[in-house]
Order: structure tokens, then sequence, then C-alpha cells
């Protein structure tokens, strides 16, 4: 373009952020579909390969760096601005673009001596430690990553956590560290935050007061923030609350002139902050761009153009569509990216009842129609959403969704965007949940329930989150209000001659505690998360006010509460035993299963036919192990239940949480799957409670009797070798996939010679088990 | 109480083998030819044909549970076939005999017929009470499974190996006349061995026995102070364990080699009577 222009780089190098990445880091290149616009490469590599790259083609391009520049004020405005460097010296400049990321900015301990030389904020390579007494401060992935990685080197560890536990951090990581934690490889020091440093020792306040710990090296991992100071100093605006300076739709600041790009503007991602930085840089030479996103947007959407701008059909459904009233035009775009647009017929299938789906769908034109039986059906109209029951509950769709009269036009978002959505938008997740319970209501309750009716209730509901084993309520205690579960699953119990015994199973979606409420009555029974509970509760006045007015609503709950005393009743008085499997069953979180294998360990014979039929029909590679994993069995039980490691595809995967390249899916047969994306980062295997993901190399071919006996090809019979990893033949990540594309289906249940295991979800297990005889 | 259904409990191939056994002896004995019942008669022919037919379907089964892609049912059904049949087989070969018995190879093939389907009921009765008790035998010593992912079997094991490293540290601290025993213990204790020793599954003579009644023995000869009581105390528990543990983990041993024990019977044999009973088949057409 031949523009004047200066960089400024504070650090001796460019790319400062990458350059302190762990060695040999694996760098993604997300979003996959948005396309690169600017002159330097950037593809999926490791750290080593980008910046050997950038650099050389920064070189190459000639562009005008000043290393070791560190930038303290600027002044002036627009046309004129005096940038104050460090060292003293000033530049002009008409514009000034900031792209300095958040990692120039580590929070840190602010505490006496942390200046002195033995604290870091950040850890380049753990193999420099050896044998070392090394305290890190922090309790998020970094803080985990980084102390896991120095106790494998055979340093004393010891992680300081401000807080009672890990929570922040991805499950994945908090499962490592609690392991290295209970394996005595790393010290954790809870509920404690950094003193002052001594000479080569930190002190410590914790629960029970100070204490000395020694340390060769502390590194602490706070994490990064906005330099606020800073921005603001240079006439950037922060909104209440906000993280990140406001920016225009150009990306340009409060001040006009001045323009933030990448993580600075709310952008973590490289290859958005690449194409930011093109598209501000030909917006000040004149020529300004239309994003990267627009032409595929442009075309995604081209159906219902209709010779409108992209522009102006974004903010149609930005102000027809409730959940993304609270969105920029520019986050808006980047969701809808992700998203799929879709015309329907009047009565063509949207969704399928009984499919495994977990996106989102919002009507962008037309109305849809949703059959709850053969004579009614709801209408969703224009502007609203449906299939969140299947995102929010990771059920299979509950019911059809056919195309309104007149046609439907609707956008599918992925289950992933969705709860990015959710997660950004303080508005969408409201607008989601006051939506779901209206819609619970309506159907537990009367499909004739307005929203009007139901003000009440949608103003004063809570969402509350229950952890594995804790009581949304407790037998006996006061009824203070009525829950809907929103995700994972309870487990009802009651007391039985001084033992808890189980009475149901009610998974997502279930209202519980209404008895109580109806009966003016103490709690009849302990209702306890069996997996990770998100529970809607409403308050007790709330509830009964709305079963006051509504004389109908009454009977229907009455009925619904009458129905379930007499089922549970019955299967309380019936059987002791059975009822500690299901609570075994529960325990060993079969209540957030979609489908799981149990073996009968009073049929199972231990021929491992299943583990061989799994590796038959899988390359070589089991993905079930049949001997390990938790057993139902004591002397007095008169059933042994036993389940195997293996994928139980759980509602909410919790290997899904974090793919970086997004590879794990649930297809519509209701499967957990991988694809072929898989860049075998083990996030998945990490993040799975039960092990059922492992990673390995495809293994060697199968022997063959023939060409092993004449020419020594290939494993002898019956016997295969380790699969090698190499180059060519990476680790990948290997799990069940249901065998469903195998004819028969799973191929371990058909190999059974004695019937022993099957795989079912819990609901049709705990039927098994009532049933038994 | 059996959550599942097994492969005994199917109610169709229970029928269908009284069925074919009911239908045999009928036949067998509304047909009274004058040369007397045999193997040459329509009927003897018609059970001897279809006796032949189910103990080659049968064979199949061998070849037909290690094809794991191509097969749609469940292998389960196929071995309640094959148990029903297999039972129904003793009426329809016994029959087609006529009872007739010689030092040939035909009785020869009878007889390996009968031996195949008995070590076939000892396989029904060992599959169907030995997985109850190998359940209980391995999971009542189960204390605590450090990892799901770890097997029963591992765990136990490791706490052996964790009894040991234990006993091997305790050597240093205790009196020198606990040293031959806990050595004895550490060195000698076997778990496993041969065919027999694996069969017997018996824990007699288990070193770790014998040194806890050792260790028992010198305990209470010795006048021991209080530190040493404290140490003499849990060396005894850990021996208590050890030889617990020891004594279940040769049951499991046990358990699992009878669980194929019979196989090696049922499996070579079948192979042989394959052999003999094309040799009889031949050797009726065409030499009789």
């Amino acid at each position: 373009m031949g523009m004047s222009h200066v960089l400024l780089e504070r650090a001796p190098q460019l790319s400062n952020t990458i350059f302190k990445y762990q060695k040999g880091k694996y760098i993604m290149a997300t979003p996959d579909a948005l396309p690169l616009r600017t002159e330097v490469k950037f593809e999926a590599d490791s750290r080593e390969a980008i910046l050997e790259s950038w650099t050389a083609r920064v070189n190459d391009l000639g562009v005008n760096v000043q290393y070791n520049a560190e930038v303290t004020a600027i002044e002036g405005a627009q046309g004129s601005f005096t940038v104050q460097l460090a060292s003293g010296e000033t530049v002009q400049a008409e514009n000034v673009v900031v792209a300095i990321g958040l990692q120039g900015n580590l929070r840190k301990m602010g505490v006496d001596g942390e200046d002195d030389g033995l604290v870091d904020y950040q850890l380049d390579d753990p193999k420099e430690y050896w044998d070392k007494d090394i305290v890190v401060i922090g309790a998020g992935d970094a803080a985990i990553e980084n102390a896991v990685a120095l106790a494998q080197n055979e340093n004393r560890v010891t992680i300081v956590n401000r807080k009672r536990e890990f929570a922040r951090a991805k499950p994945g990581n908090i499962s490592l560290i609690l392991g290295a934690i209970k394996d005595e490889m790393i010290e954790c020091a809870y509920n404690t935050n950094p003193v002052r440093m001594q000479d080569g020792a930190i002190v410590l306040k914790g629960p029970e007061g100070e204490q000395i710990v020694r340390a060769d090296r502390v590194i602490a991992r706070l994490g990064a923030i906005a330099p606020r100071k800073f921005i603001e100093a240079i006439g950037g605006v922060f909104e209440e609350g906000a993280d990140f300076p406001r920016v225009s739709e150009n990306y340009e600041s409060d001040r006009p002139g001045i323009y933030y790009v990448g993580a600075l503007a709310g952008y973590p991602l490289i290859k958005h902050c690449l194409n930011q930085g093109y598209e501000v840089i030909q917006t000040i030479a004149g020529q300004p761009v239309d994003g990267a996103d627009i032409p595929m947007l442009t075309e995604k959407f081209s159906s219902m153009l209709q010779g409108r701008s992209v522009y102006d059909l974004l903010n149609e459904v930005r102000d027809t569509v409730s959940l993304f009233n609270g969105l920029t035009i520019l986050q808006l775009r980047e969701f809808l990216l992700e998203a799929d647009i879709q015309t329907h017929e009047p009565g063509g299938k949207i969704i399928r009842k009984g499919e495994a789906g977990d996106s989102l769908f919002v009507i962008v034109r037309g109305d849809v129609n949703i059959p709850i039986s053969d004579a009614v059906s709801f209408t969703v109209p224009q502007g609203s959403f449906f299939g969140e029951m299947g995102l929010v509950m990771g059920r299979r769709r509950n019911s059809d969704a056919l195309g309104g009269k007149g046609g439907t036009s609707v956008i599918e978002i992925p289950r992933n965007a969705a709860l990015k959505l959710i997660a950004s938008s303080a508005t969408a997740r409201k607008t989601l949940m006051d939506t779901i319970v209206l819609r619970k209501m309506q159907t537990f309750l009367s499909p004739g329930l307005t929203p009007e009716d139901l003000k009440e209730v949608l103003d004063t509901y809570e969402v509350i989150n229950f952890s594995r084993g804790e009581a949304l309520m407790q037998e006996g205690d006061e009824a203070d209000a009525v829950y809907v579960v929103q995700s994972g699953s309870t487990a009802v119990t009651k007391e039985f001659g001084g033992k808890d015994v189980v009475l149901a199973y009610l998974p997502a979606g279930s209202l519980v505690g209404e008895t109580a409420l109806l009966n003016d009555a103490p709690r009849n029974a302990t209702v306890r998360a069996s997996v990770g509970v998100e529970a809607l509760k409403i308050r007790k006045d709330v509830f009964q006010r709305l079963l006051d007015s509504k004389p109908k609503v009454r009977q229907i709950v009455q009925k619904v509460s009458a129905d379930r005393a007499a089922s549970t009743g019955a299967r309380a008085s019936g059987n002791e035993a059975k009822s500690k499997i299901v609570d075994f069953l529960m325990q060993n979180g079969i209540g957030e299963a979609t489908n799981a294998i149990a073996i009968d360990n009073k049929l199972c014979v231990r021929c491992d036919m299943c583990e061989t039929a799994c590796a038959e029909t899988h390359d070589g590679i089991p993905r079930l192990n049949r001997a390990a994993g938790p057993t139902y069995s004591a002397r007095d039980a008169q059933a042994q239940v036993h389940i195997p490691i293996s994928c139980r595809h759980c509602e909410h995967p919790h290997c899904m949480a974090d793919c970086p390249p997004n590879a794990l899916y649930r297809s519509p047969g209701g499967a957990v799957q991988i694809n072929d994306t898989c860049i075998g980062c083990g996030n998945c295997a990490r993040n799975c409670p039960y092990d059922a993901i492992q990673l390995s190399a495809s293994p060697r071919k199968r022997g063959n009797l023939l060409t092993w006996l004449l020419f020594g090809a290939g494993d002898s019979p019956g016997k295969r070798r380790p699969a090698q990893k190499s180059k060519e033949n990476k680790e990948l990540a290997r799990k069940c996939d249901l065998c469903e594309d195998v004819r028969g289906g799973p191929a371990c249940v058909r190999a059974c010679p004695t019937g022993a295991i099957i795989r079912i979800g819990p609901e049709g297990l705990i039927k098994k088990i009532q049933d038994a005889a | 109480m059996y959550v599942q259904t097994g492969f005994l409990a199917s109610r169709l191939w229970l029928w269908i083998g009284i069925l074919i056994s009911t239908a045999a002896l009928v036949a067998y004995f509304a047909h009274n030819p004058p040369q007397g019942r045999d193997g040459s008669t329509i009927v003897g022919y018609g059970l001897g044909g279809l006796s032949a037919l189910i103990v080659v379907y049968l064979s199949w089964l061998g070849v037909r549970k290690r094809r794991f892609a191509s097969s749609t049912g469940r292998r389960r059904n196929v071995v309640s076939a094959h148990v029903f049949l297999g039972l129904a087989l003793i009426v329809t070969a016994s029959l087609h005999t006529g009872f007739e018995f010689e030092w040939s190879v035909h009785t020869l093939t009878y007889v390996l017929l009968m031996i195949v389907i008995l070590s076939g009921i000892w396989g029904i009765t060992v599959y169907s009470g030995l997985p109850d008790k190998m359940g209980r035998n391995v999971s009542e010593m189960i204390i605590e499974k450090k990892r799901h992912d770890m097997t029963d079997l591992e765990q136990l094991d490791e706490d052996v190996e964790e009894i040991d490293r234990k006993l091997e540290r305790a050597l240093q601290f205790l009196p020198d006349a606990f040293r031959p025993p806990v050595k004895l213990s550490l060195e000698k204790t076997r778990i496993g061995g041969g065919l027999i020793s694996i069969l017997s599954g018996s824990s007699k003579g288990c070193a770790t026995a014998k040194a806890y009644d050792q260790v028992r023995e010198v305990a209470d000869q010795g006048d021991w102070g209080e530190d040493e009581r404290k140490r003499i105390s849990e060396l005894v528990a850990d021996m208590s364990r050890k030889r617990e543990l020891a004594a279940c983990l040769r049951r499991d041993g046990r358990y699992r080699a009878l669980l194929s024990l019979w196989l090696w019977f049922h499996v070579p044999i079948t192979v042989a009577l394959l052999v003999t009973l094309i040799i009889h088949v031949v050797l009726v057409f065409f030499y009789w």
C-alpha cells in the first residue's frame, strides 16, 4: 500500500504472546470457516513453525518494526497524534492501531518482594526445572498445567489456591490436578493467599495462619486483564461490567483515530485478530472492506436477501429474534457464521421426534408448528426459538417441529455456538431460561397457560446448581419451593428402618417437590443430584398462588403427584436390594448416561468376547475394558451388576467441553462420535470422568496365517503387536461409537455367549432391575 | 436375581429341544420293523441324518462366534440353541444306535458324541454357577479401588505388592526373631503355578499362612516393649490380610481355570467326533 507506518513492539521480538507459549505447543487456526485475508500466512501448526514463518514474512514485506518500544501515552487528536515512548522518543501518527493483547498485562500477586527475581508469571519450559521446590500460585488452567508438568519433571510442587476448590479450570484439568494431589505428586494449599516473599521462600496465609514454604521458584499464573489504566488514559471507554473497551463496527474506539483489535477488543482468536488488523488498515486507507465473514454471510442468507444488503438483514434478524437482542452486530456476525440457514415447506419436518439433536433453532420467517399430540399443537412464532430442550437437557427431541403455513426459514445454531451465545450474552441467557420455564410449565401443567399467567413465576425463579450427591430437598424439611430439573438427573430416596432406599430416578425435565406444596406438609422424601444438576427453583408462595388462580392446574398437579406417590409407594415396599443396585448405578454416574453398558456378573463368564468383538469391528482397538470399572456385589447381594469402562454417551458429554478442532459430535442416532479432524490432543480423554476415551495409534494390520507362515508378514495369528505411533500414525482419540455403522448393533452385546451384557439407557436399566425376578 | 436374560432362560429353544426329542421317541416306538430297531431302518436313517445335521450345526458355533461383523443375531440365542439342541442329541443319537454297540468306529462316534455332550453339560453347570461365586470372592476382598480404570484383580495384586513393600520396610525395625517368617512370606508365597495347583485353588501350604502362624507364635513368646508391640500387631494384621488376599487370588485362579477347562475336552473331542462321523457316514453308505 505504501502507507507510512511504524510497528512499535515492546518486546525484543514480535508475537510475544505466542513466543511465551510452552515450547512445542500446537496452535489451532479456528474458526475454520473464516477465510484469512492478510499477507501473513497462518495455519494450524506448532508454536515454532508459526513464529518462524511470521518473522520471515514480516521481513520480506519490509515492515518497519521498532523493537523495545513501549508506548506510555498518546496525545493529540486524529490526524496528529503524538505517541510517547518509554525511551523518551516520540512518534507522530495520523491514526493509531492498538493491538497489544492482554498477555502484556499479567495479573500480579501484589505482595512485598515479588520483584526480587524469585517470582515468574509464566513457565516457558517445565523441563528447565528438576528437583526443585516450586510454588505455583493460581487455580486456573495455566496454573494447573504448569504445576502438573513441573511435578512430572520430579520437582516438589505446591499449588496455592485462593479458594476451597478448583472450579475455574476446565473439567479435565480439574481431574488432573485432583488426581495429582491425591497421589501426593503435588501439595495443595487451599483457602490460601501469598503474603510476602522471603529469602528462598514464600509466606502463605491459610486457614491455620501463616506458614513459610521453601521455594526455589514461585510461578504465579493469575491470568491476564486488559490494561485498563492505559486504555482509559488513551481515551478508551469500558462499559459497566465490561472487561474490554468499547469499539465500533470498524473497531474504532471512542477516541476517533484510535483502533483496538484482537484480544483487547474481546477477540482472543488469532485469525480474528489478523483479519481485524487488515480491515482497520483498509478503513484508515479510505478503502473500507467488508469483514471477511460478510461474503460468507451473504451467500448463506442469499435466499432471504431479496435485494437488501446483508447488513439490513442482520439488523432485522437482531431486532426480530429476542435471543439476539442483546448482541452487537459484530457478535451476531460471529454466531451466524457458524449457523446454518434452512427453508422449509409448510408441514416439512425441521426436527424429528426421538432424534438426538442438540442444536438450537431460531425462526427468522414464518412460524413453526410443534404437535404435542394428534389434537394439540403449539405454534412457535417468528422471532422465537425451539429445540432448546436438546441443547439444555441433552435429551432426545421430544417432538417433531414442522414448517408453518406459508413456509418457514430457520437458523440452526450448533451446540457449541449456542452455548457460547448463552455464555456471552446475559440477555440471551435470560430469554432462553424464561422460555424454558414457560414451556416447562405449559407442558407440565397446561398448554393454555400464557406468559401473563406465569409472570410471577418468570420474575422470581432462580437457577441453582447442585453438585453430585447434594440434596435438593431433605425428607422431613419444611417445603419452600418446587424445582424443575433442567439438566442432569436426580434420585428420590426415603428412609426406611434407618436406611435410605431409592424410590425413583427423575431425569432432566422433571418437576420435583410438588407434593409437599400441595398438601402443605413437610418433604416426604429426599431428592439428591445423582450427577451435577441445574435446577430451576420456584418459590412456594409463587407456585401456590398460581395453583390458587388456576383450579384446573391444581387438579393436574394433584393427579401427577398422586400417580407418582402410587408408583413409588409400590416400589418402596418392593425390594430394598433392588434399590441398593439403583443407588449404586446412580453413584457411578449412570444417571447422566444415555446409553451405557451394564453386565450381569452372575452371567458373565469372563471370556472377554465383548472386547474381542469390539476390537475386531473397530480397527483392532477395543473401546471397552470389560474387567475394569465399578461392580455392585456383596455377600448378601442377590444380583451383581458391573459397569465396565466404555462410553456412556452422556446427556451432556464432558468430552465435548474442550475439543480444539470441535471433532466430537452427537450423531442423530444418539452416539457421541469423533470425526477425523481429531488432532489427538487428549482433552476429551482427560475430561471424561469415566475414562472411556483412550488415545492410540492405528495398530498394524492383522496377521494372515498364510502370509505369516510363508513370508513372515504381519503378526502371528492371535497376536497383535501394540500400535507404534509415528508422524504418519498419530495417536488419536478412540471411543465407542455404538457400532452405528455395523449391521445388528453393538458388537459387544451380540458377541456375548451368555447374554450377560447389554447397552441401555438409565430408564431402561432401572426398569430391568425393578422387573427382575 | 438375574438382571439380564441369560442363555439358559430361552423358552423357544427349550421347547424346540423337547419337541425334537419327543418326536424322535414317538417315531422310534411307532416304527417296529421285522429286523428290529436299528440305524438301518427308515427311522434309523432319519434319526441319524437329523443327528448328524445337528452335530454339524452345533460345531459351526466355533466358527460363527468369531465372525463379529458379518452376523447380526445375538450370540446368546445361538448358544441357547446350542445347549438345547445338544441336549436333544442325547435322545436322537441314542435312538439312532438302536442300542447296538460293538468295538467299531460307529460305536466310537457315539461314545465321542456322548463325551462331548457330557462335557457340554459340565460347561453349563460351570457357566451357571461360577460367575456368581467369582464376583463375590473378589469383591469381598476389595477395600477401595484406587482408580476406576483398574480391574478388581489388578487392585488386589497391587494390595499384595503394597503389603510386601511394607513388610520389606518393617524388616529393618522388627526384632530379629521375626526375620525368618517375614522372609518366608516375601520369598516363598506362590499364587498360581502348574495346572494341578491352579485347579486345586487350595491355600494349604501357603507360605504366608505358615509365616502368619510363626509370627503369632514368636509374638506370643517374647516380652516386647510398647514400641515393638505396636509394630508386631501391625505385622500380624498385614500378614493376615496378605494370607487372605493370596487365598482369594488362588480361588479366583481356580474359578478362571474351571471356566475354560471343560472347553479343553469339549472342543478337541468335537473335532475328533467330526472325523469319526465322516468315516461313519462314508462307511455306512459305501461299504455296508
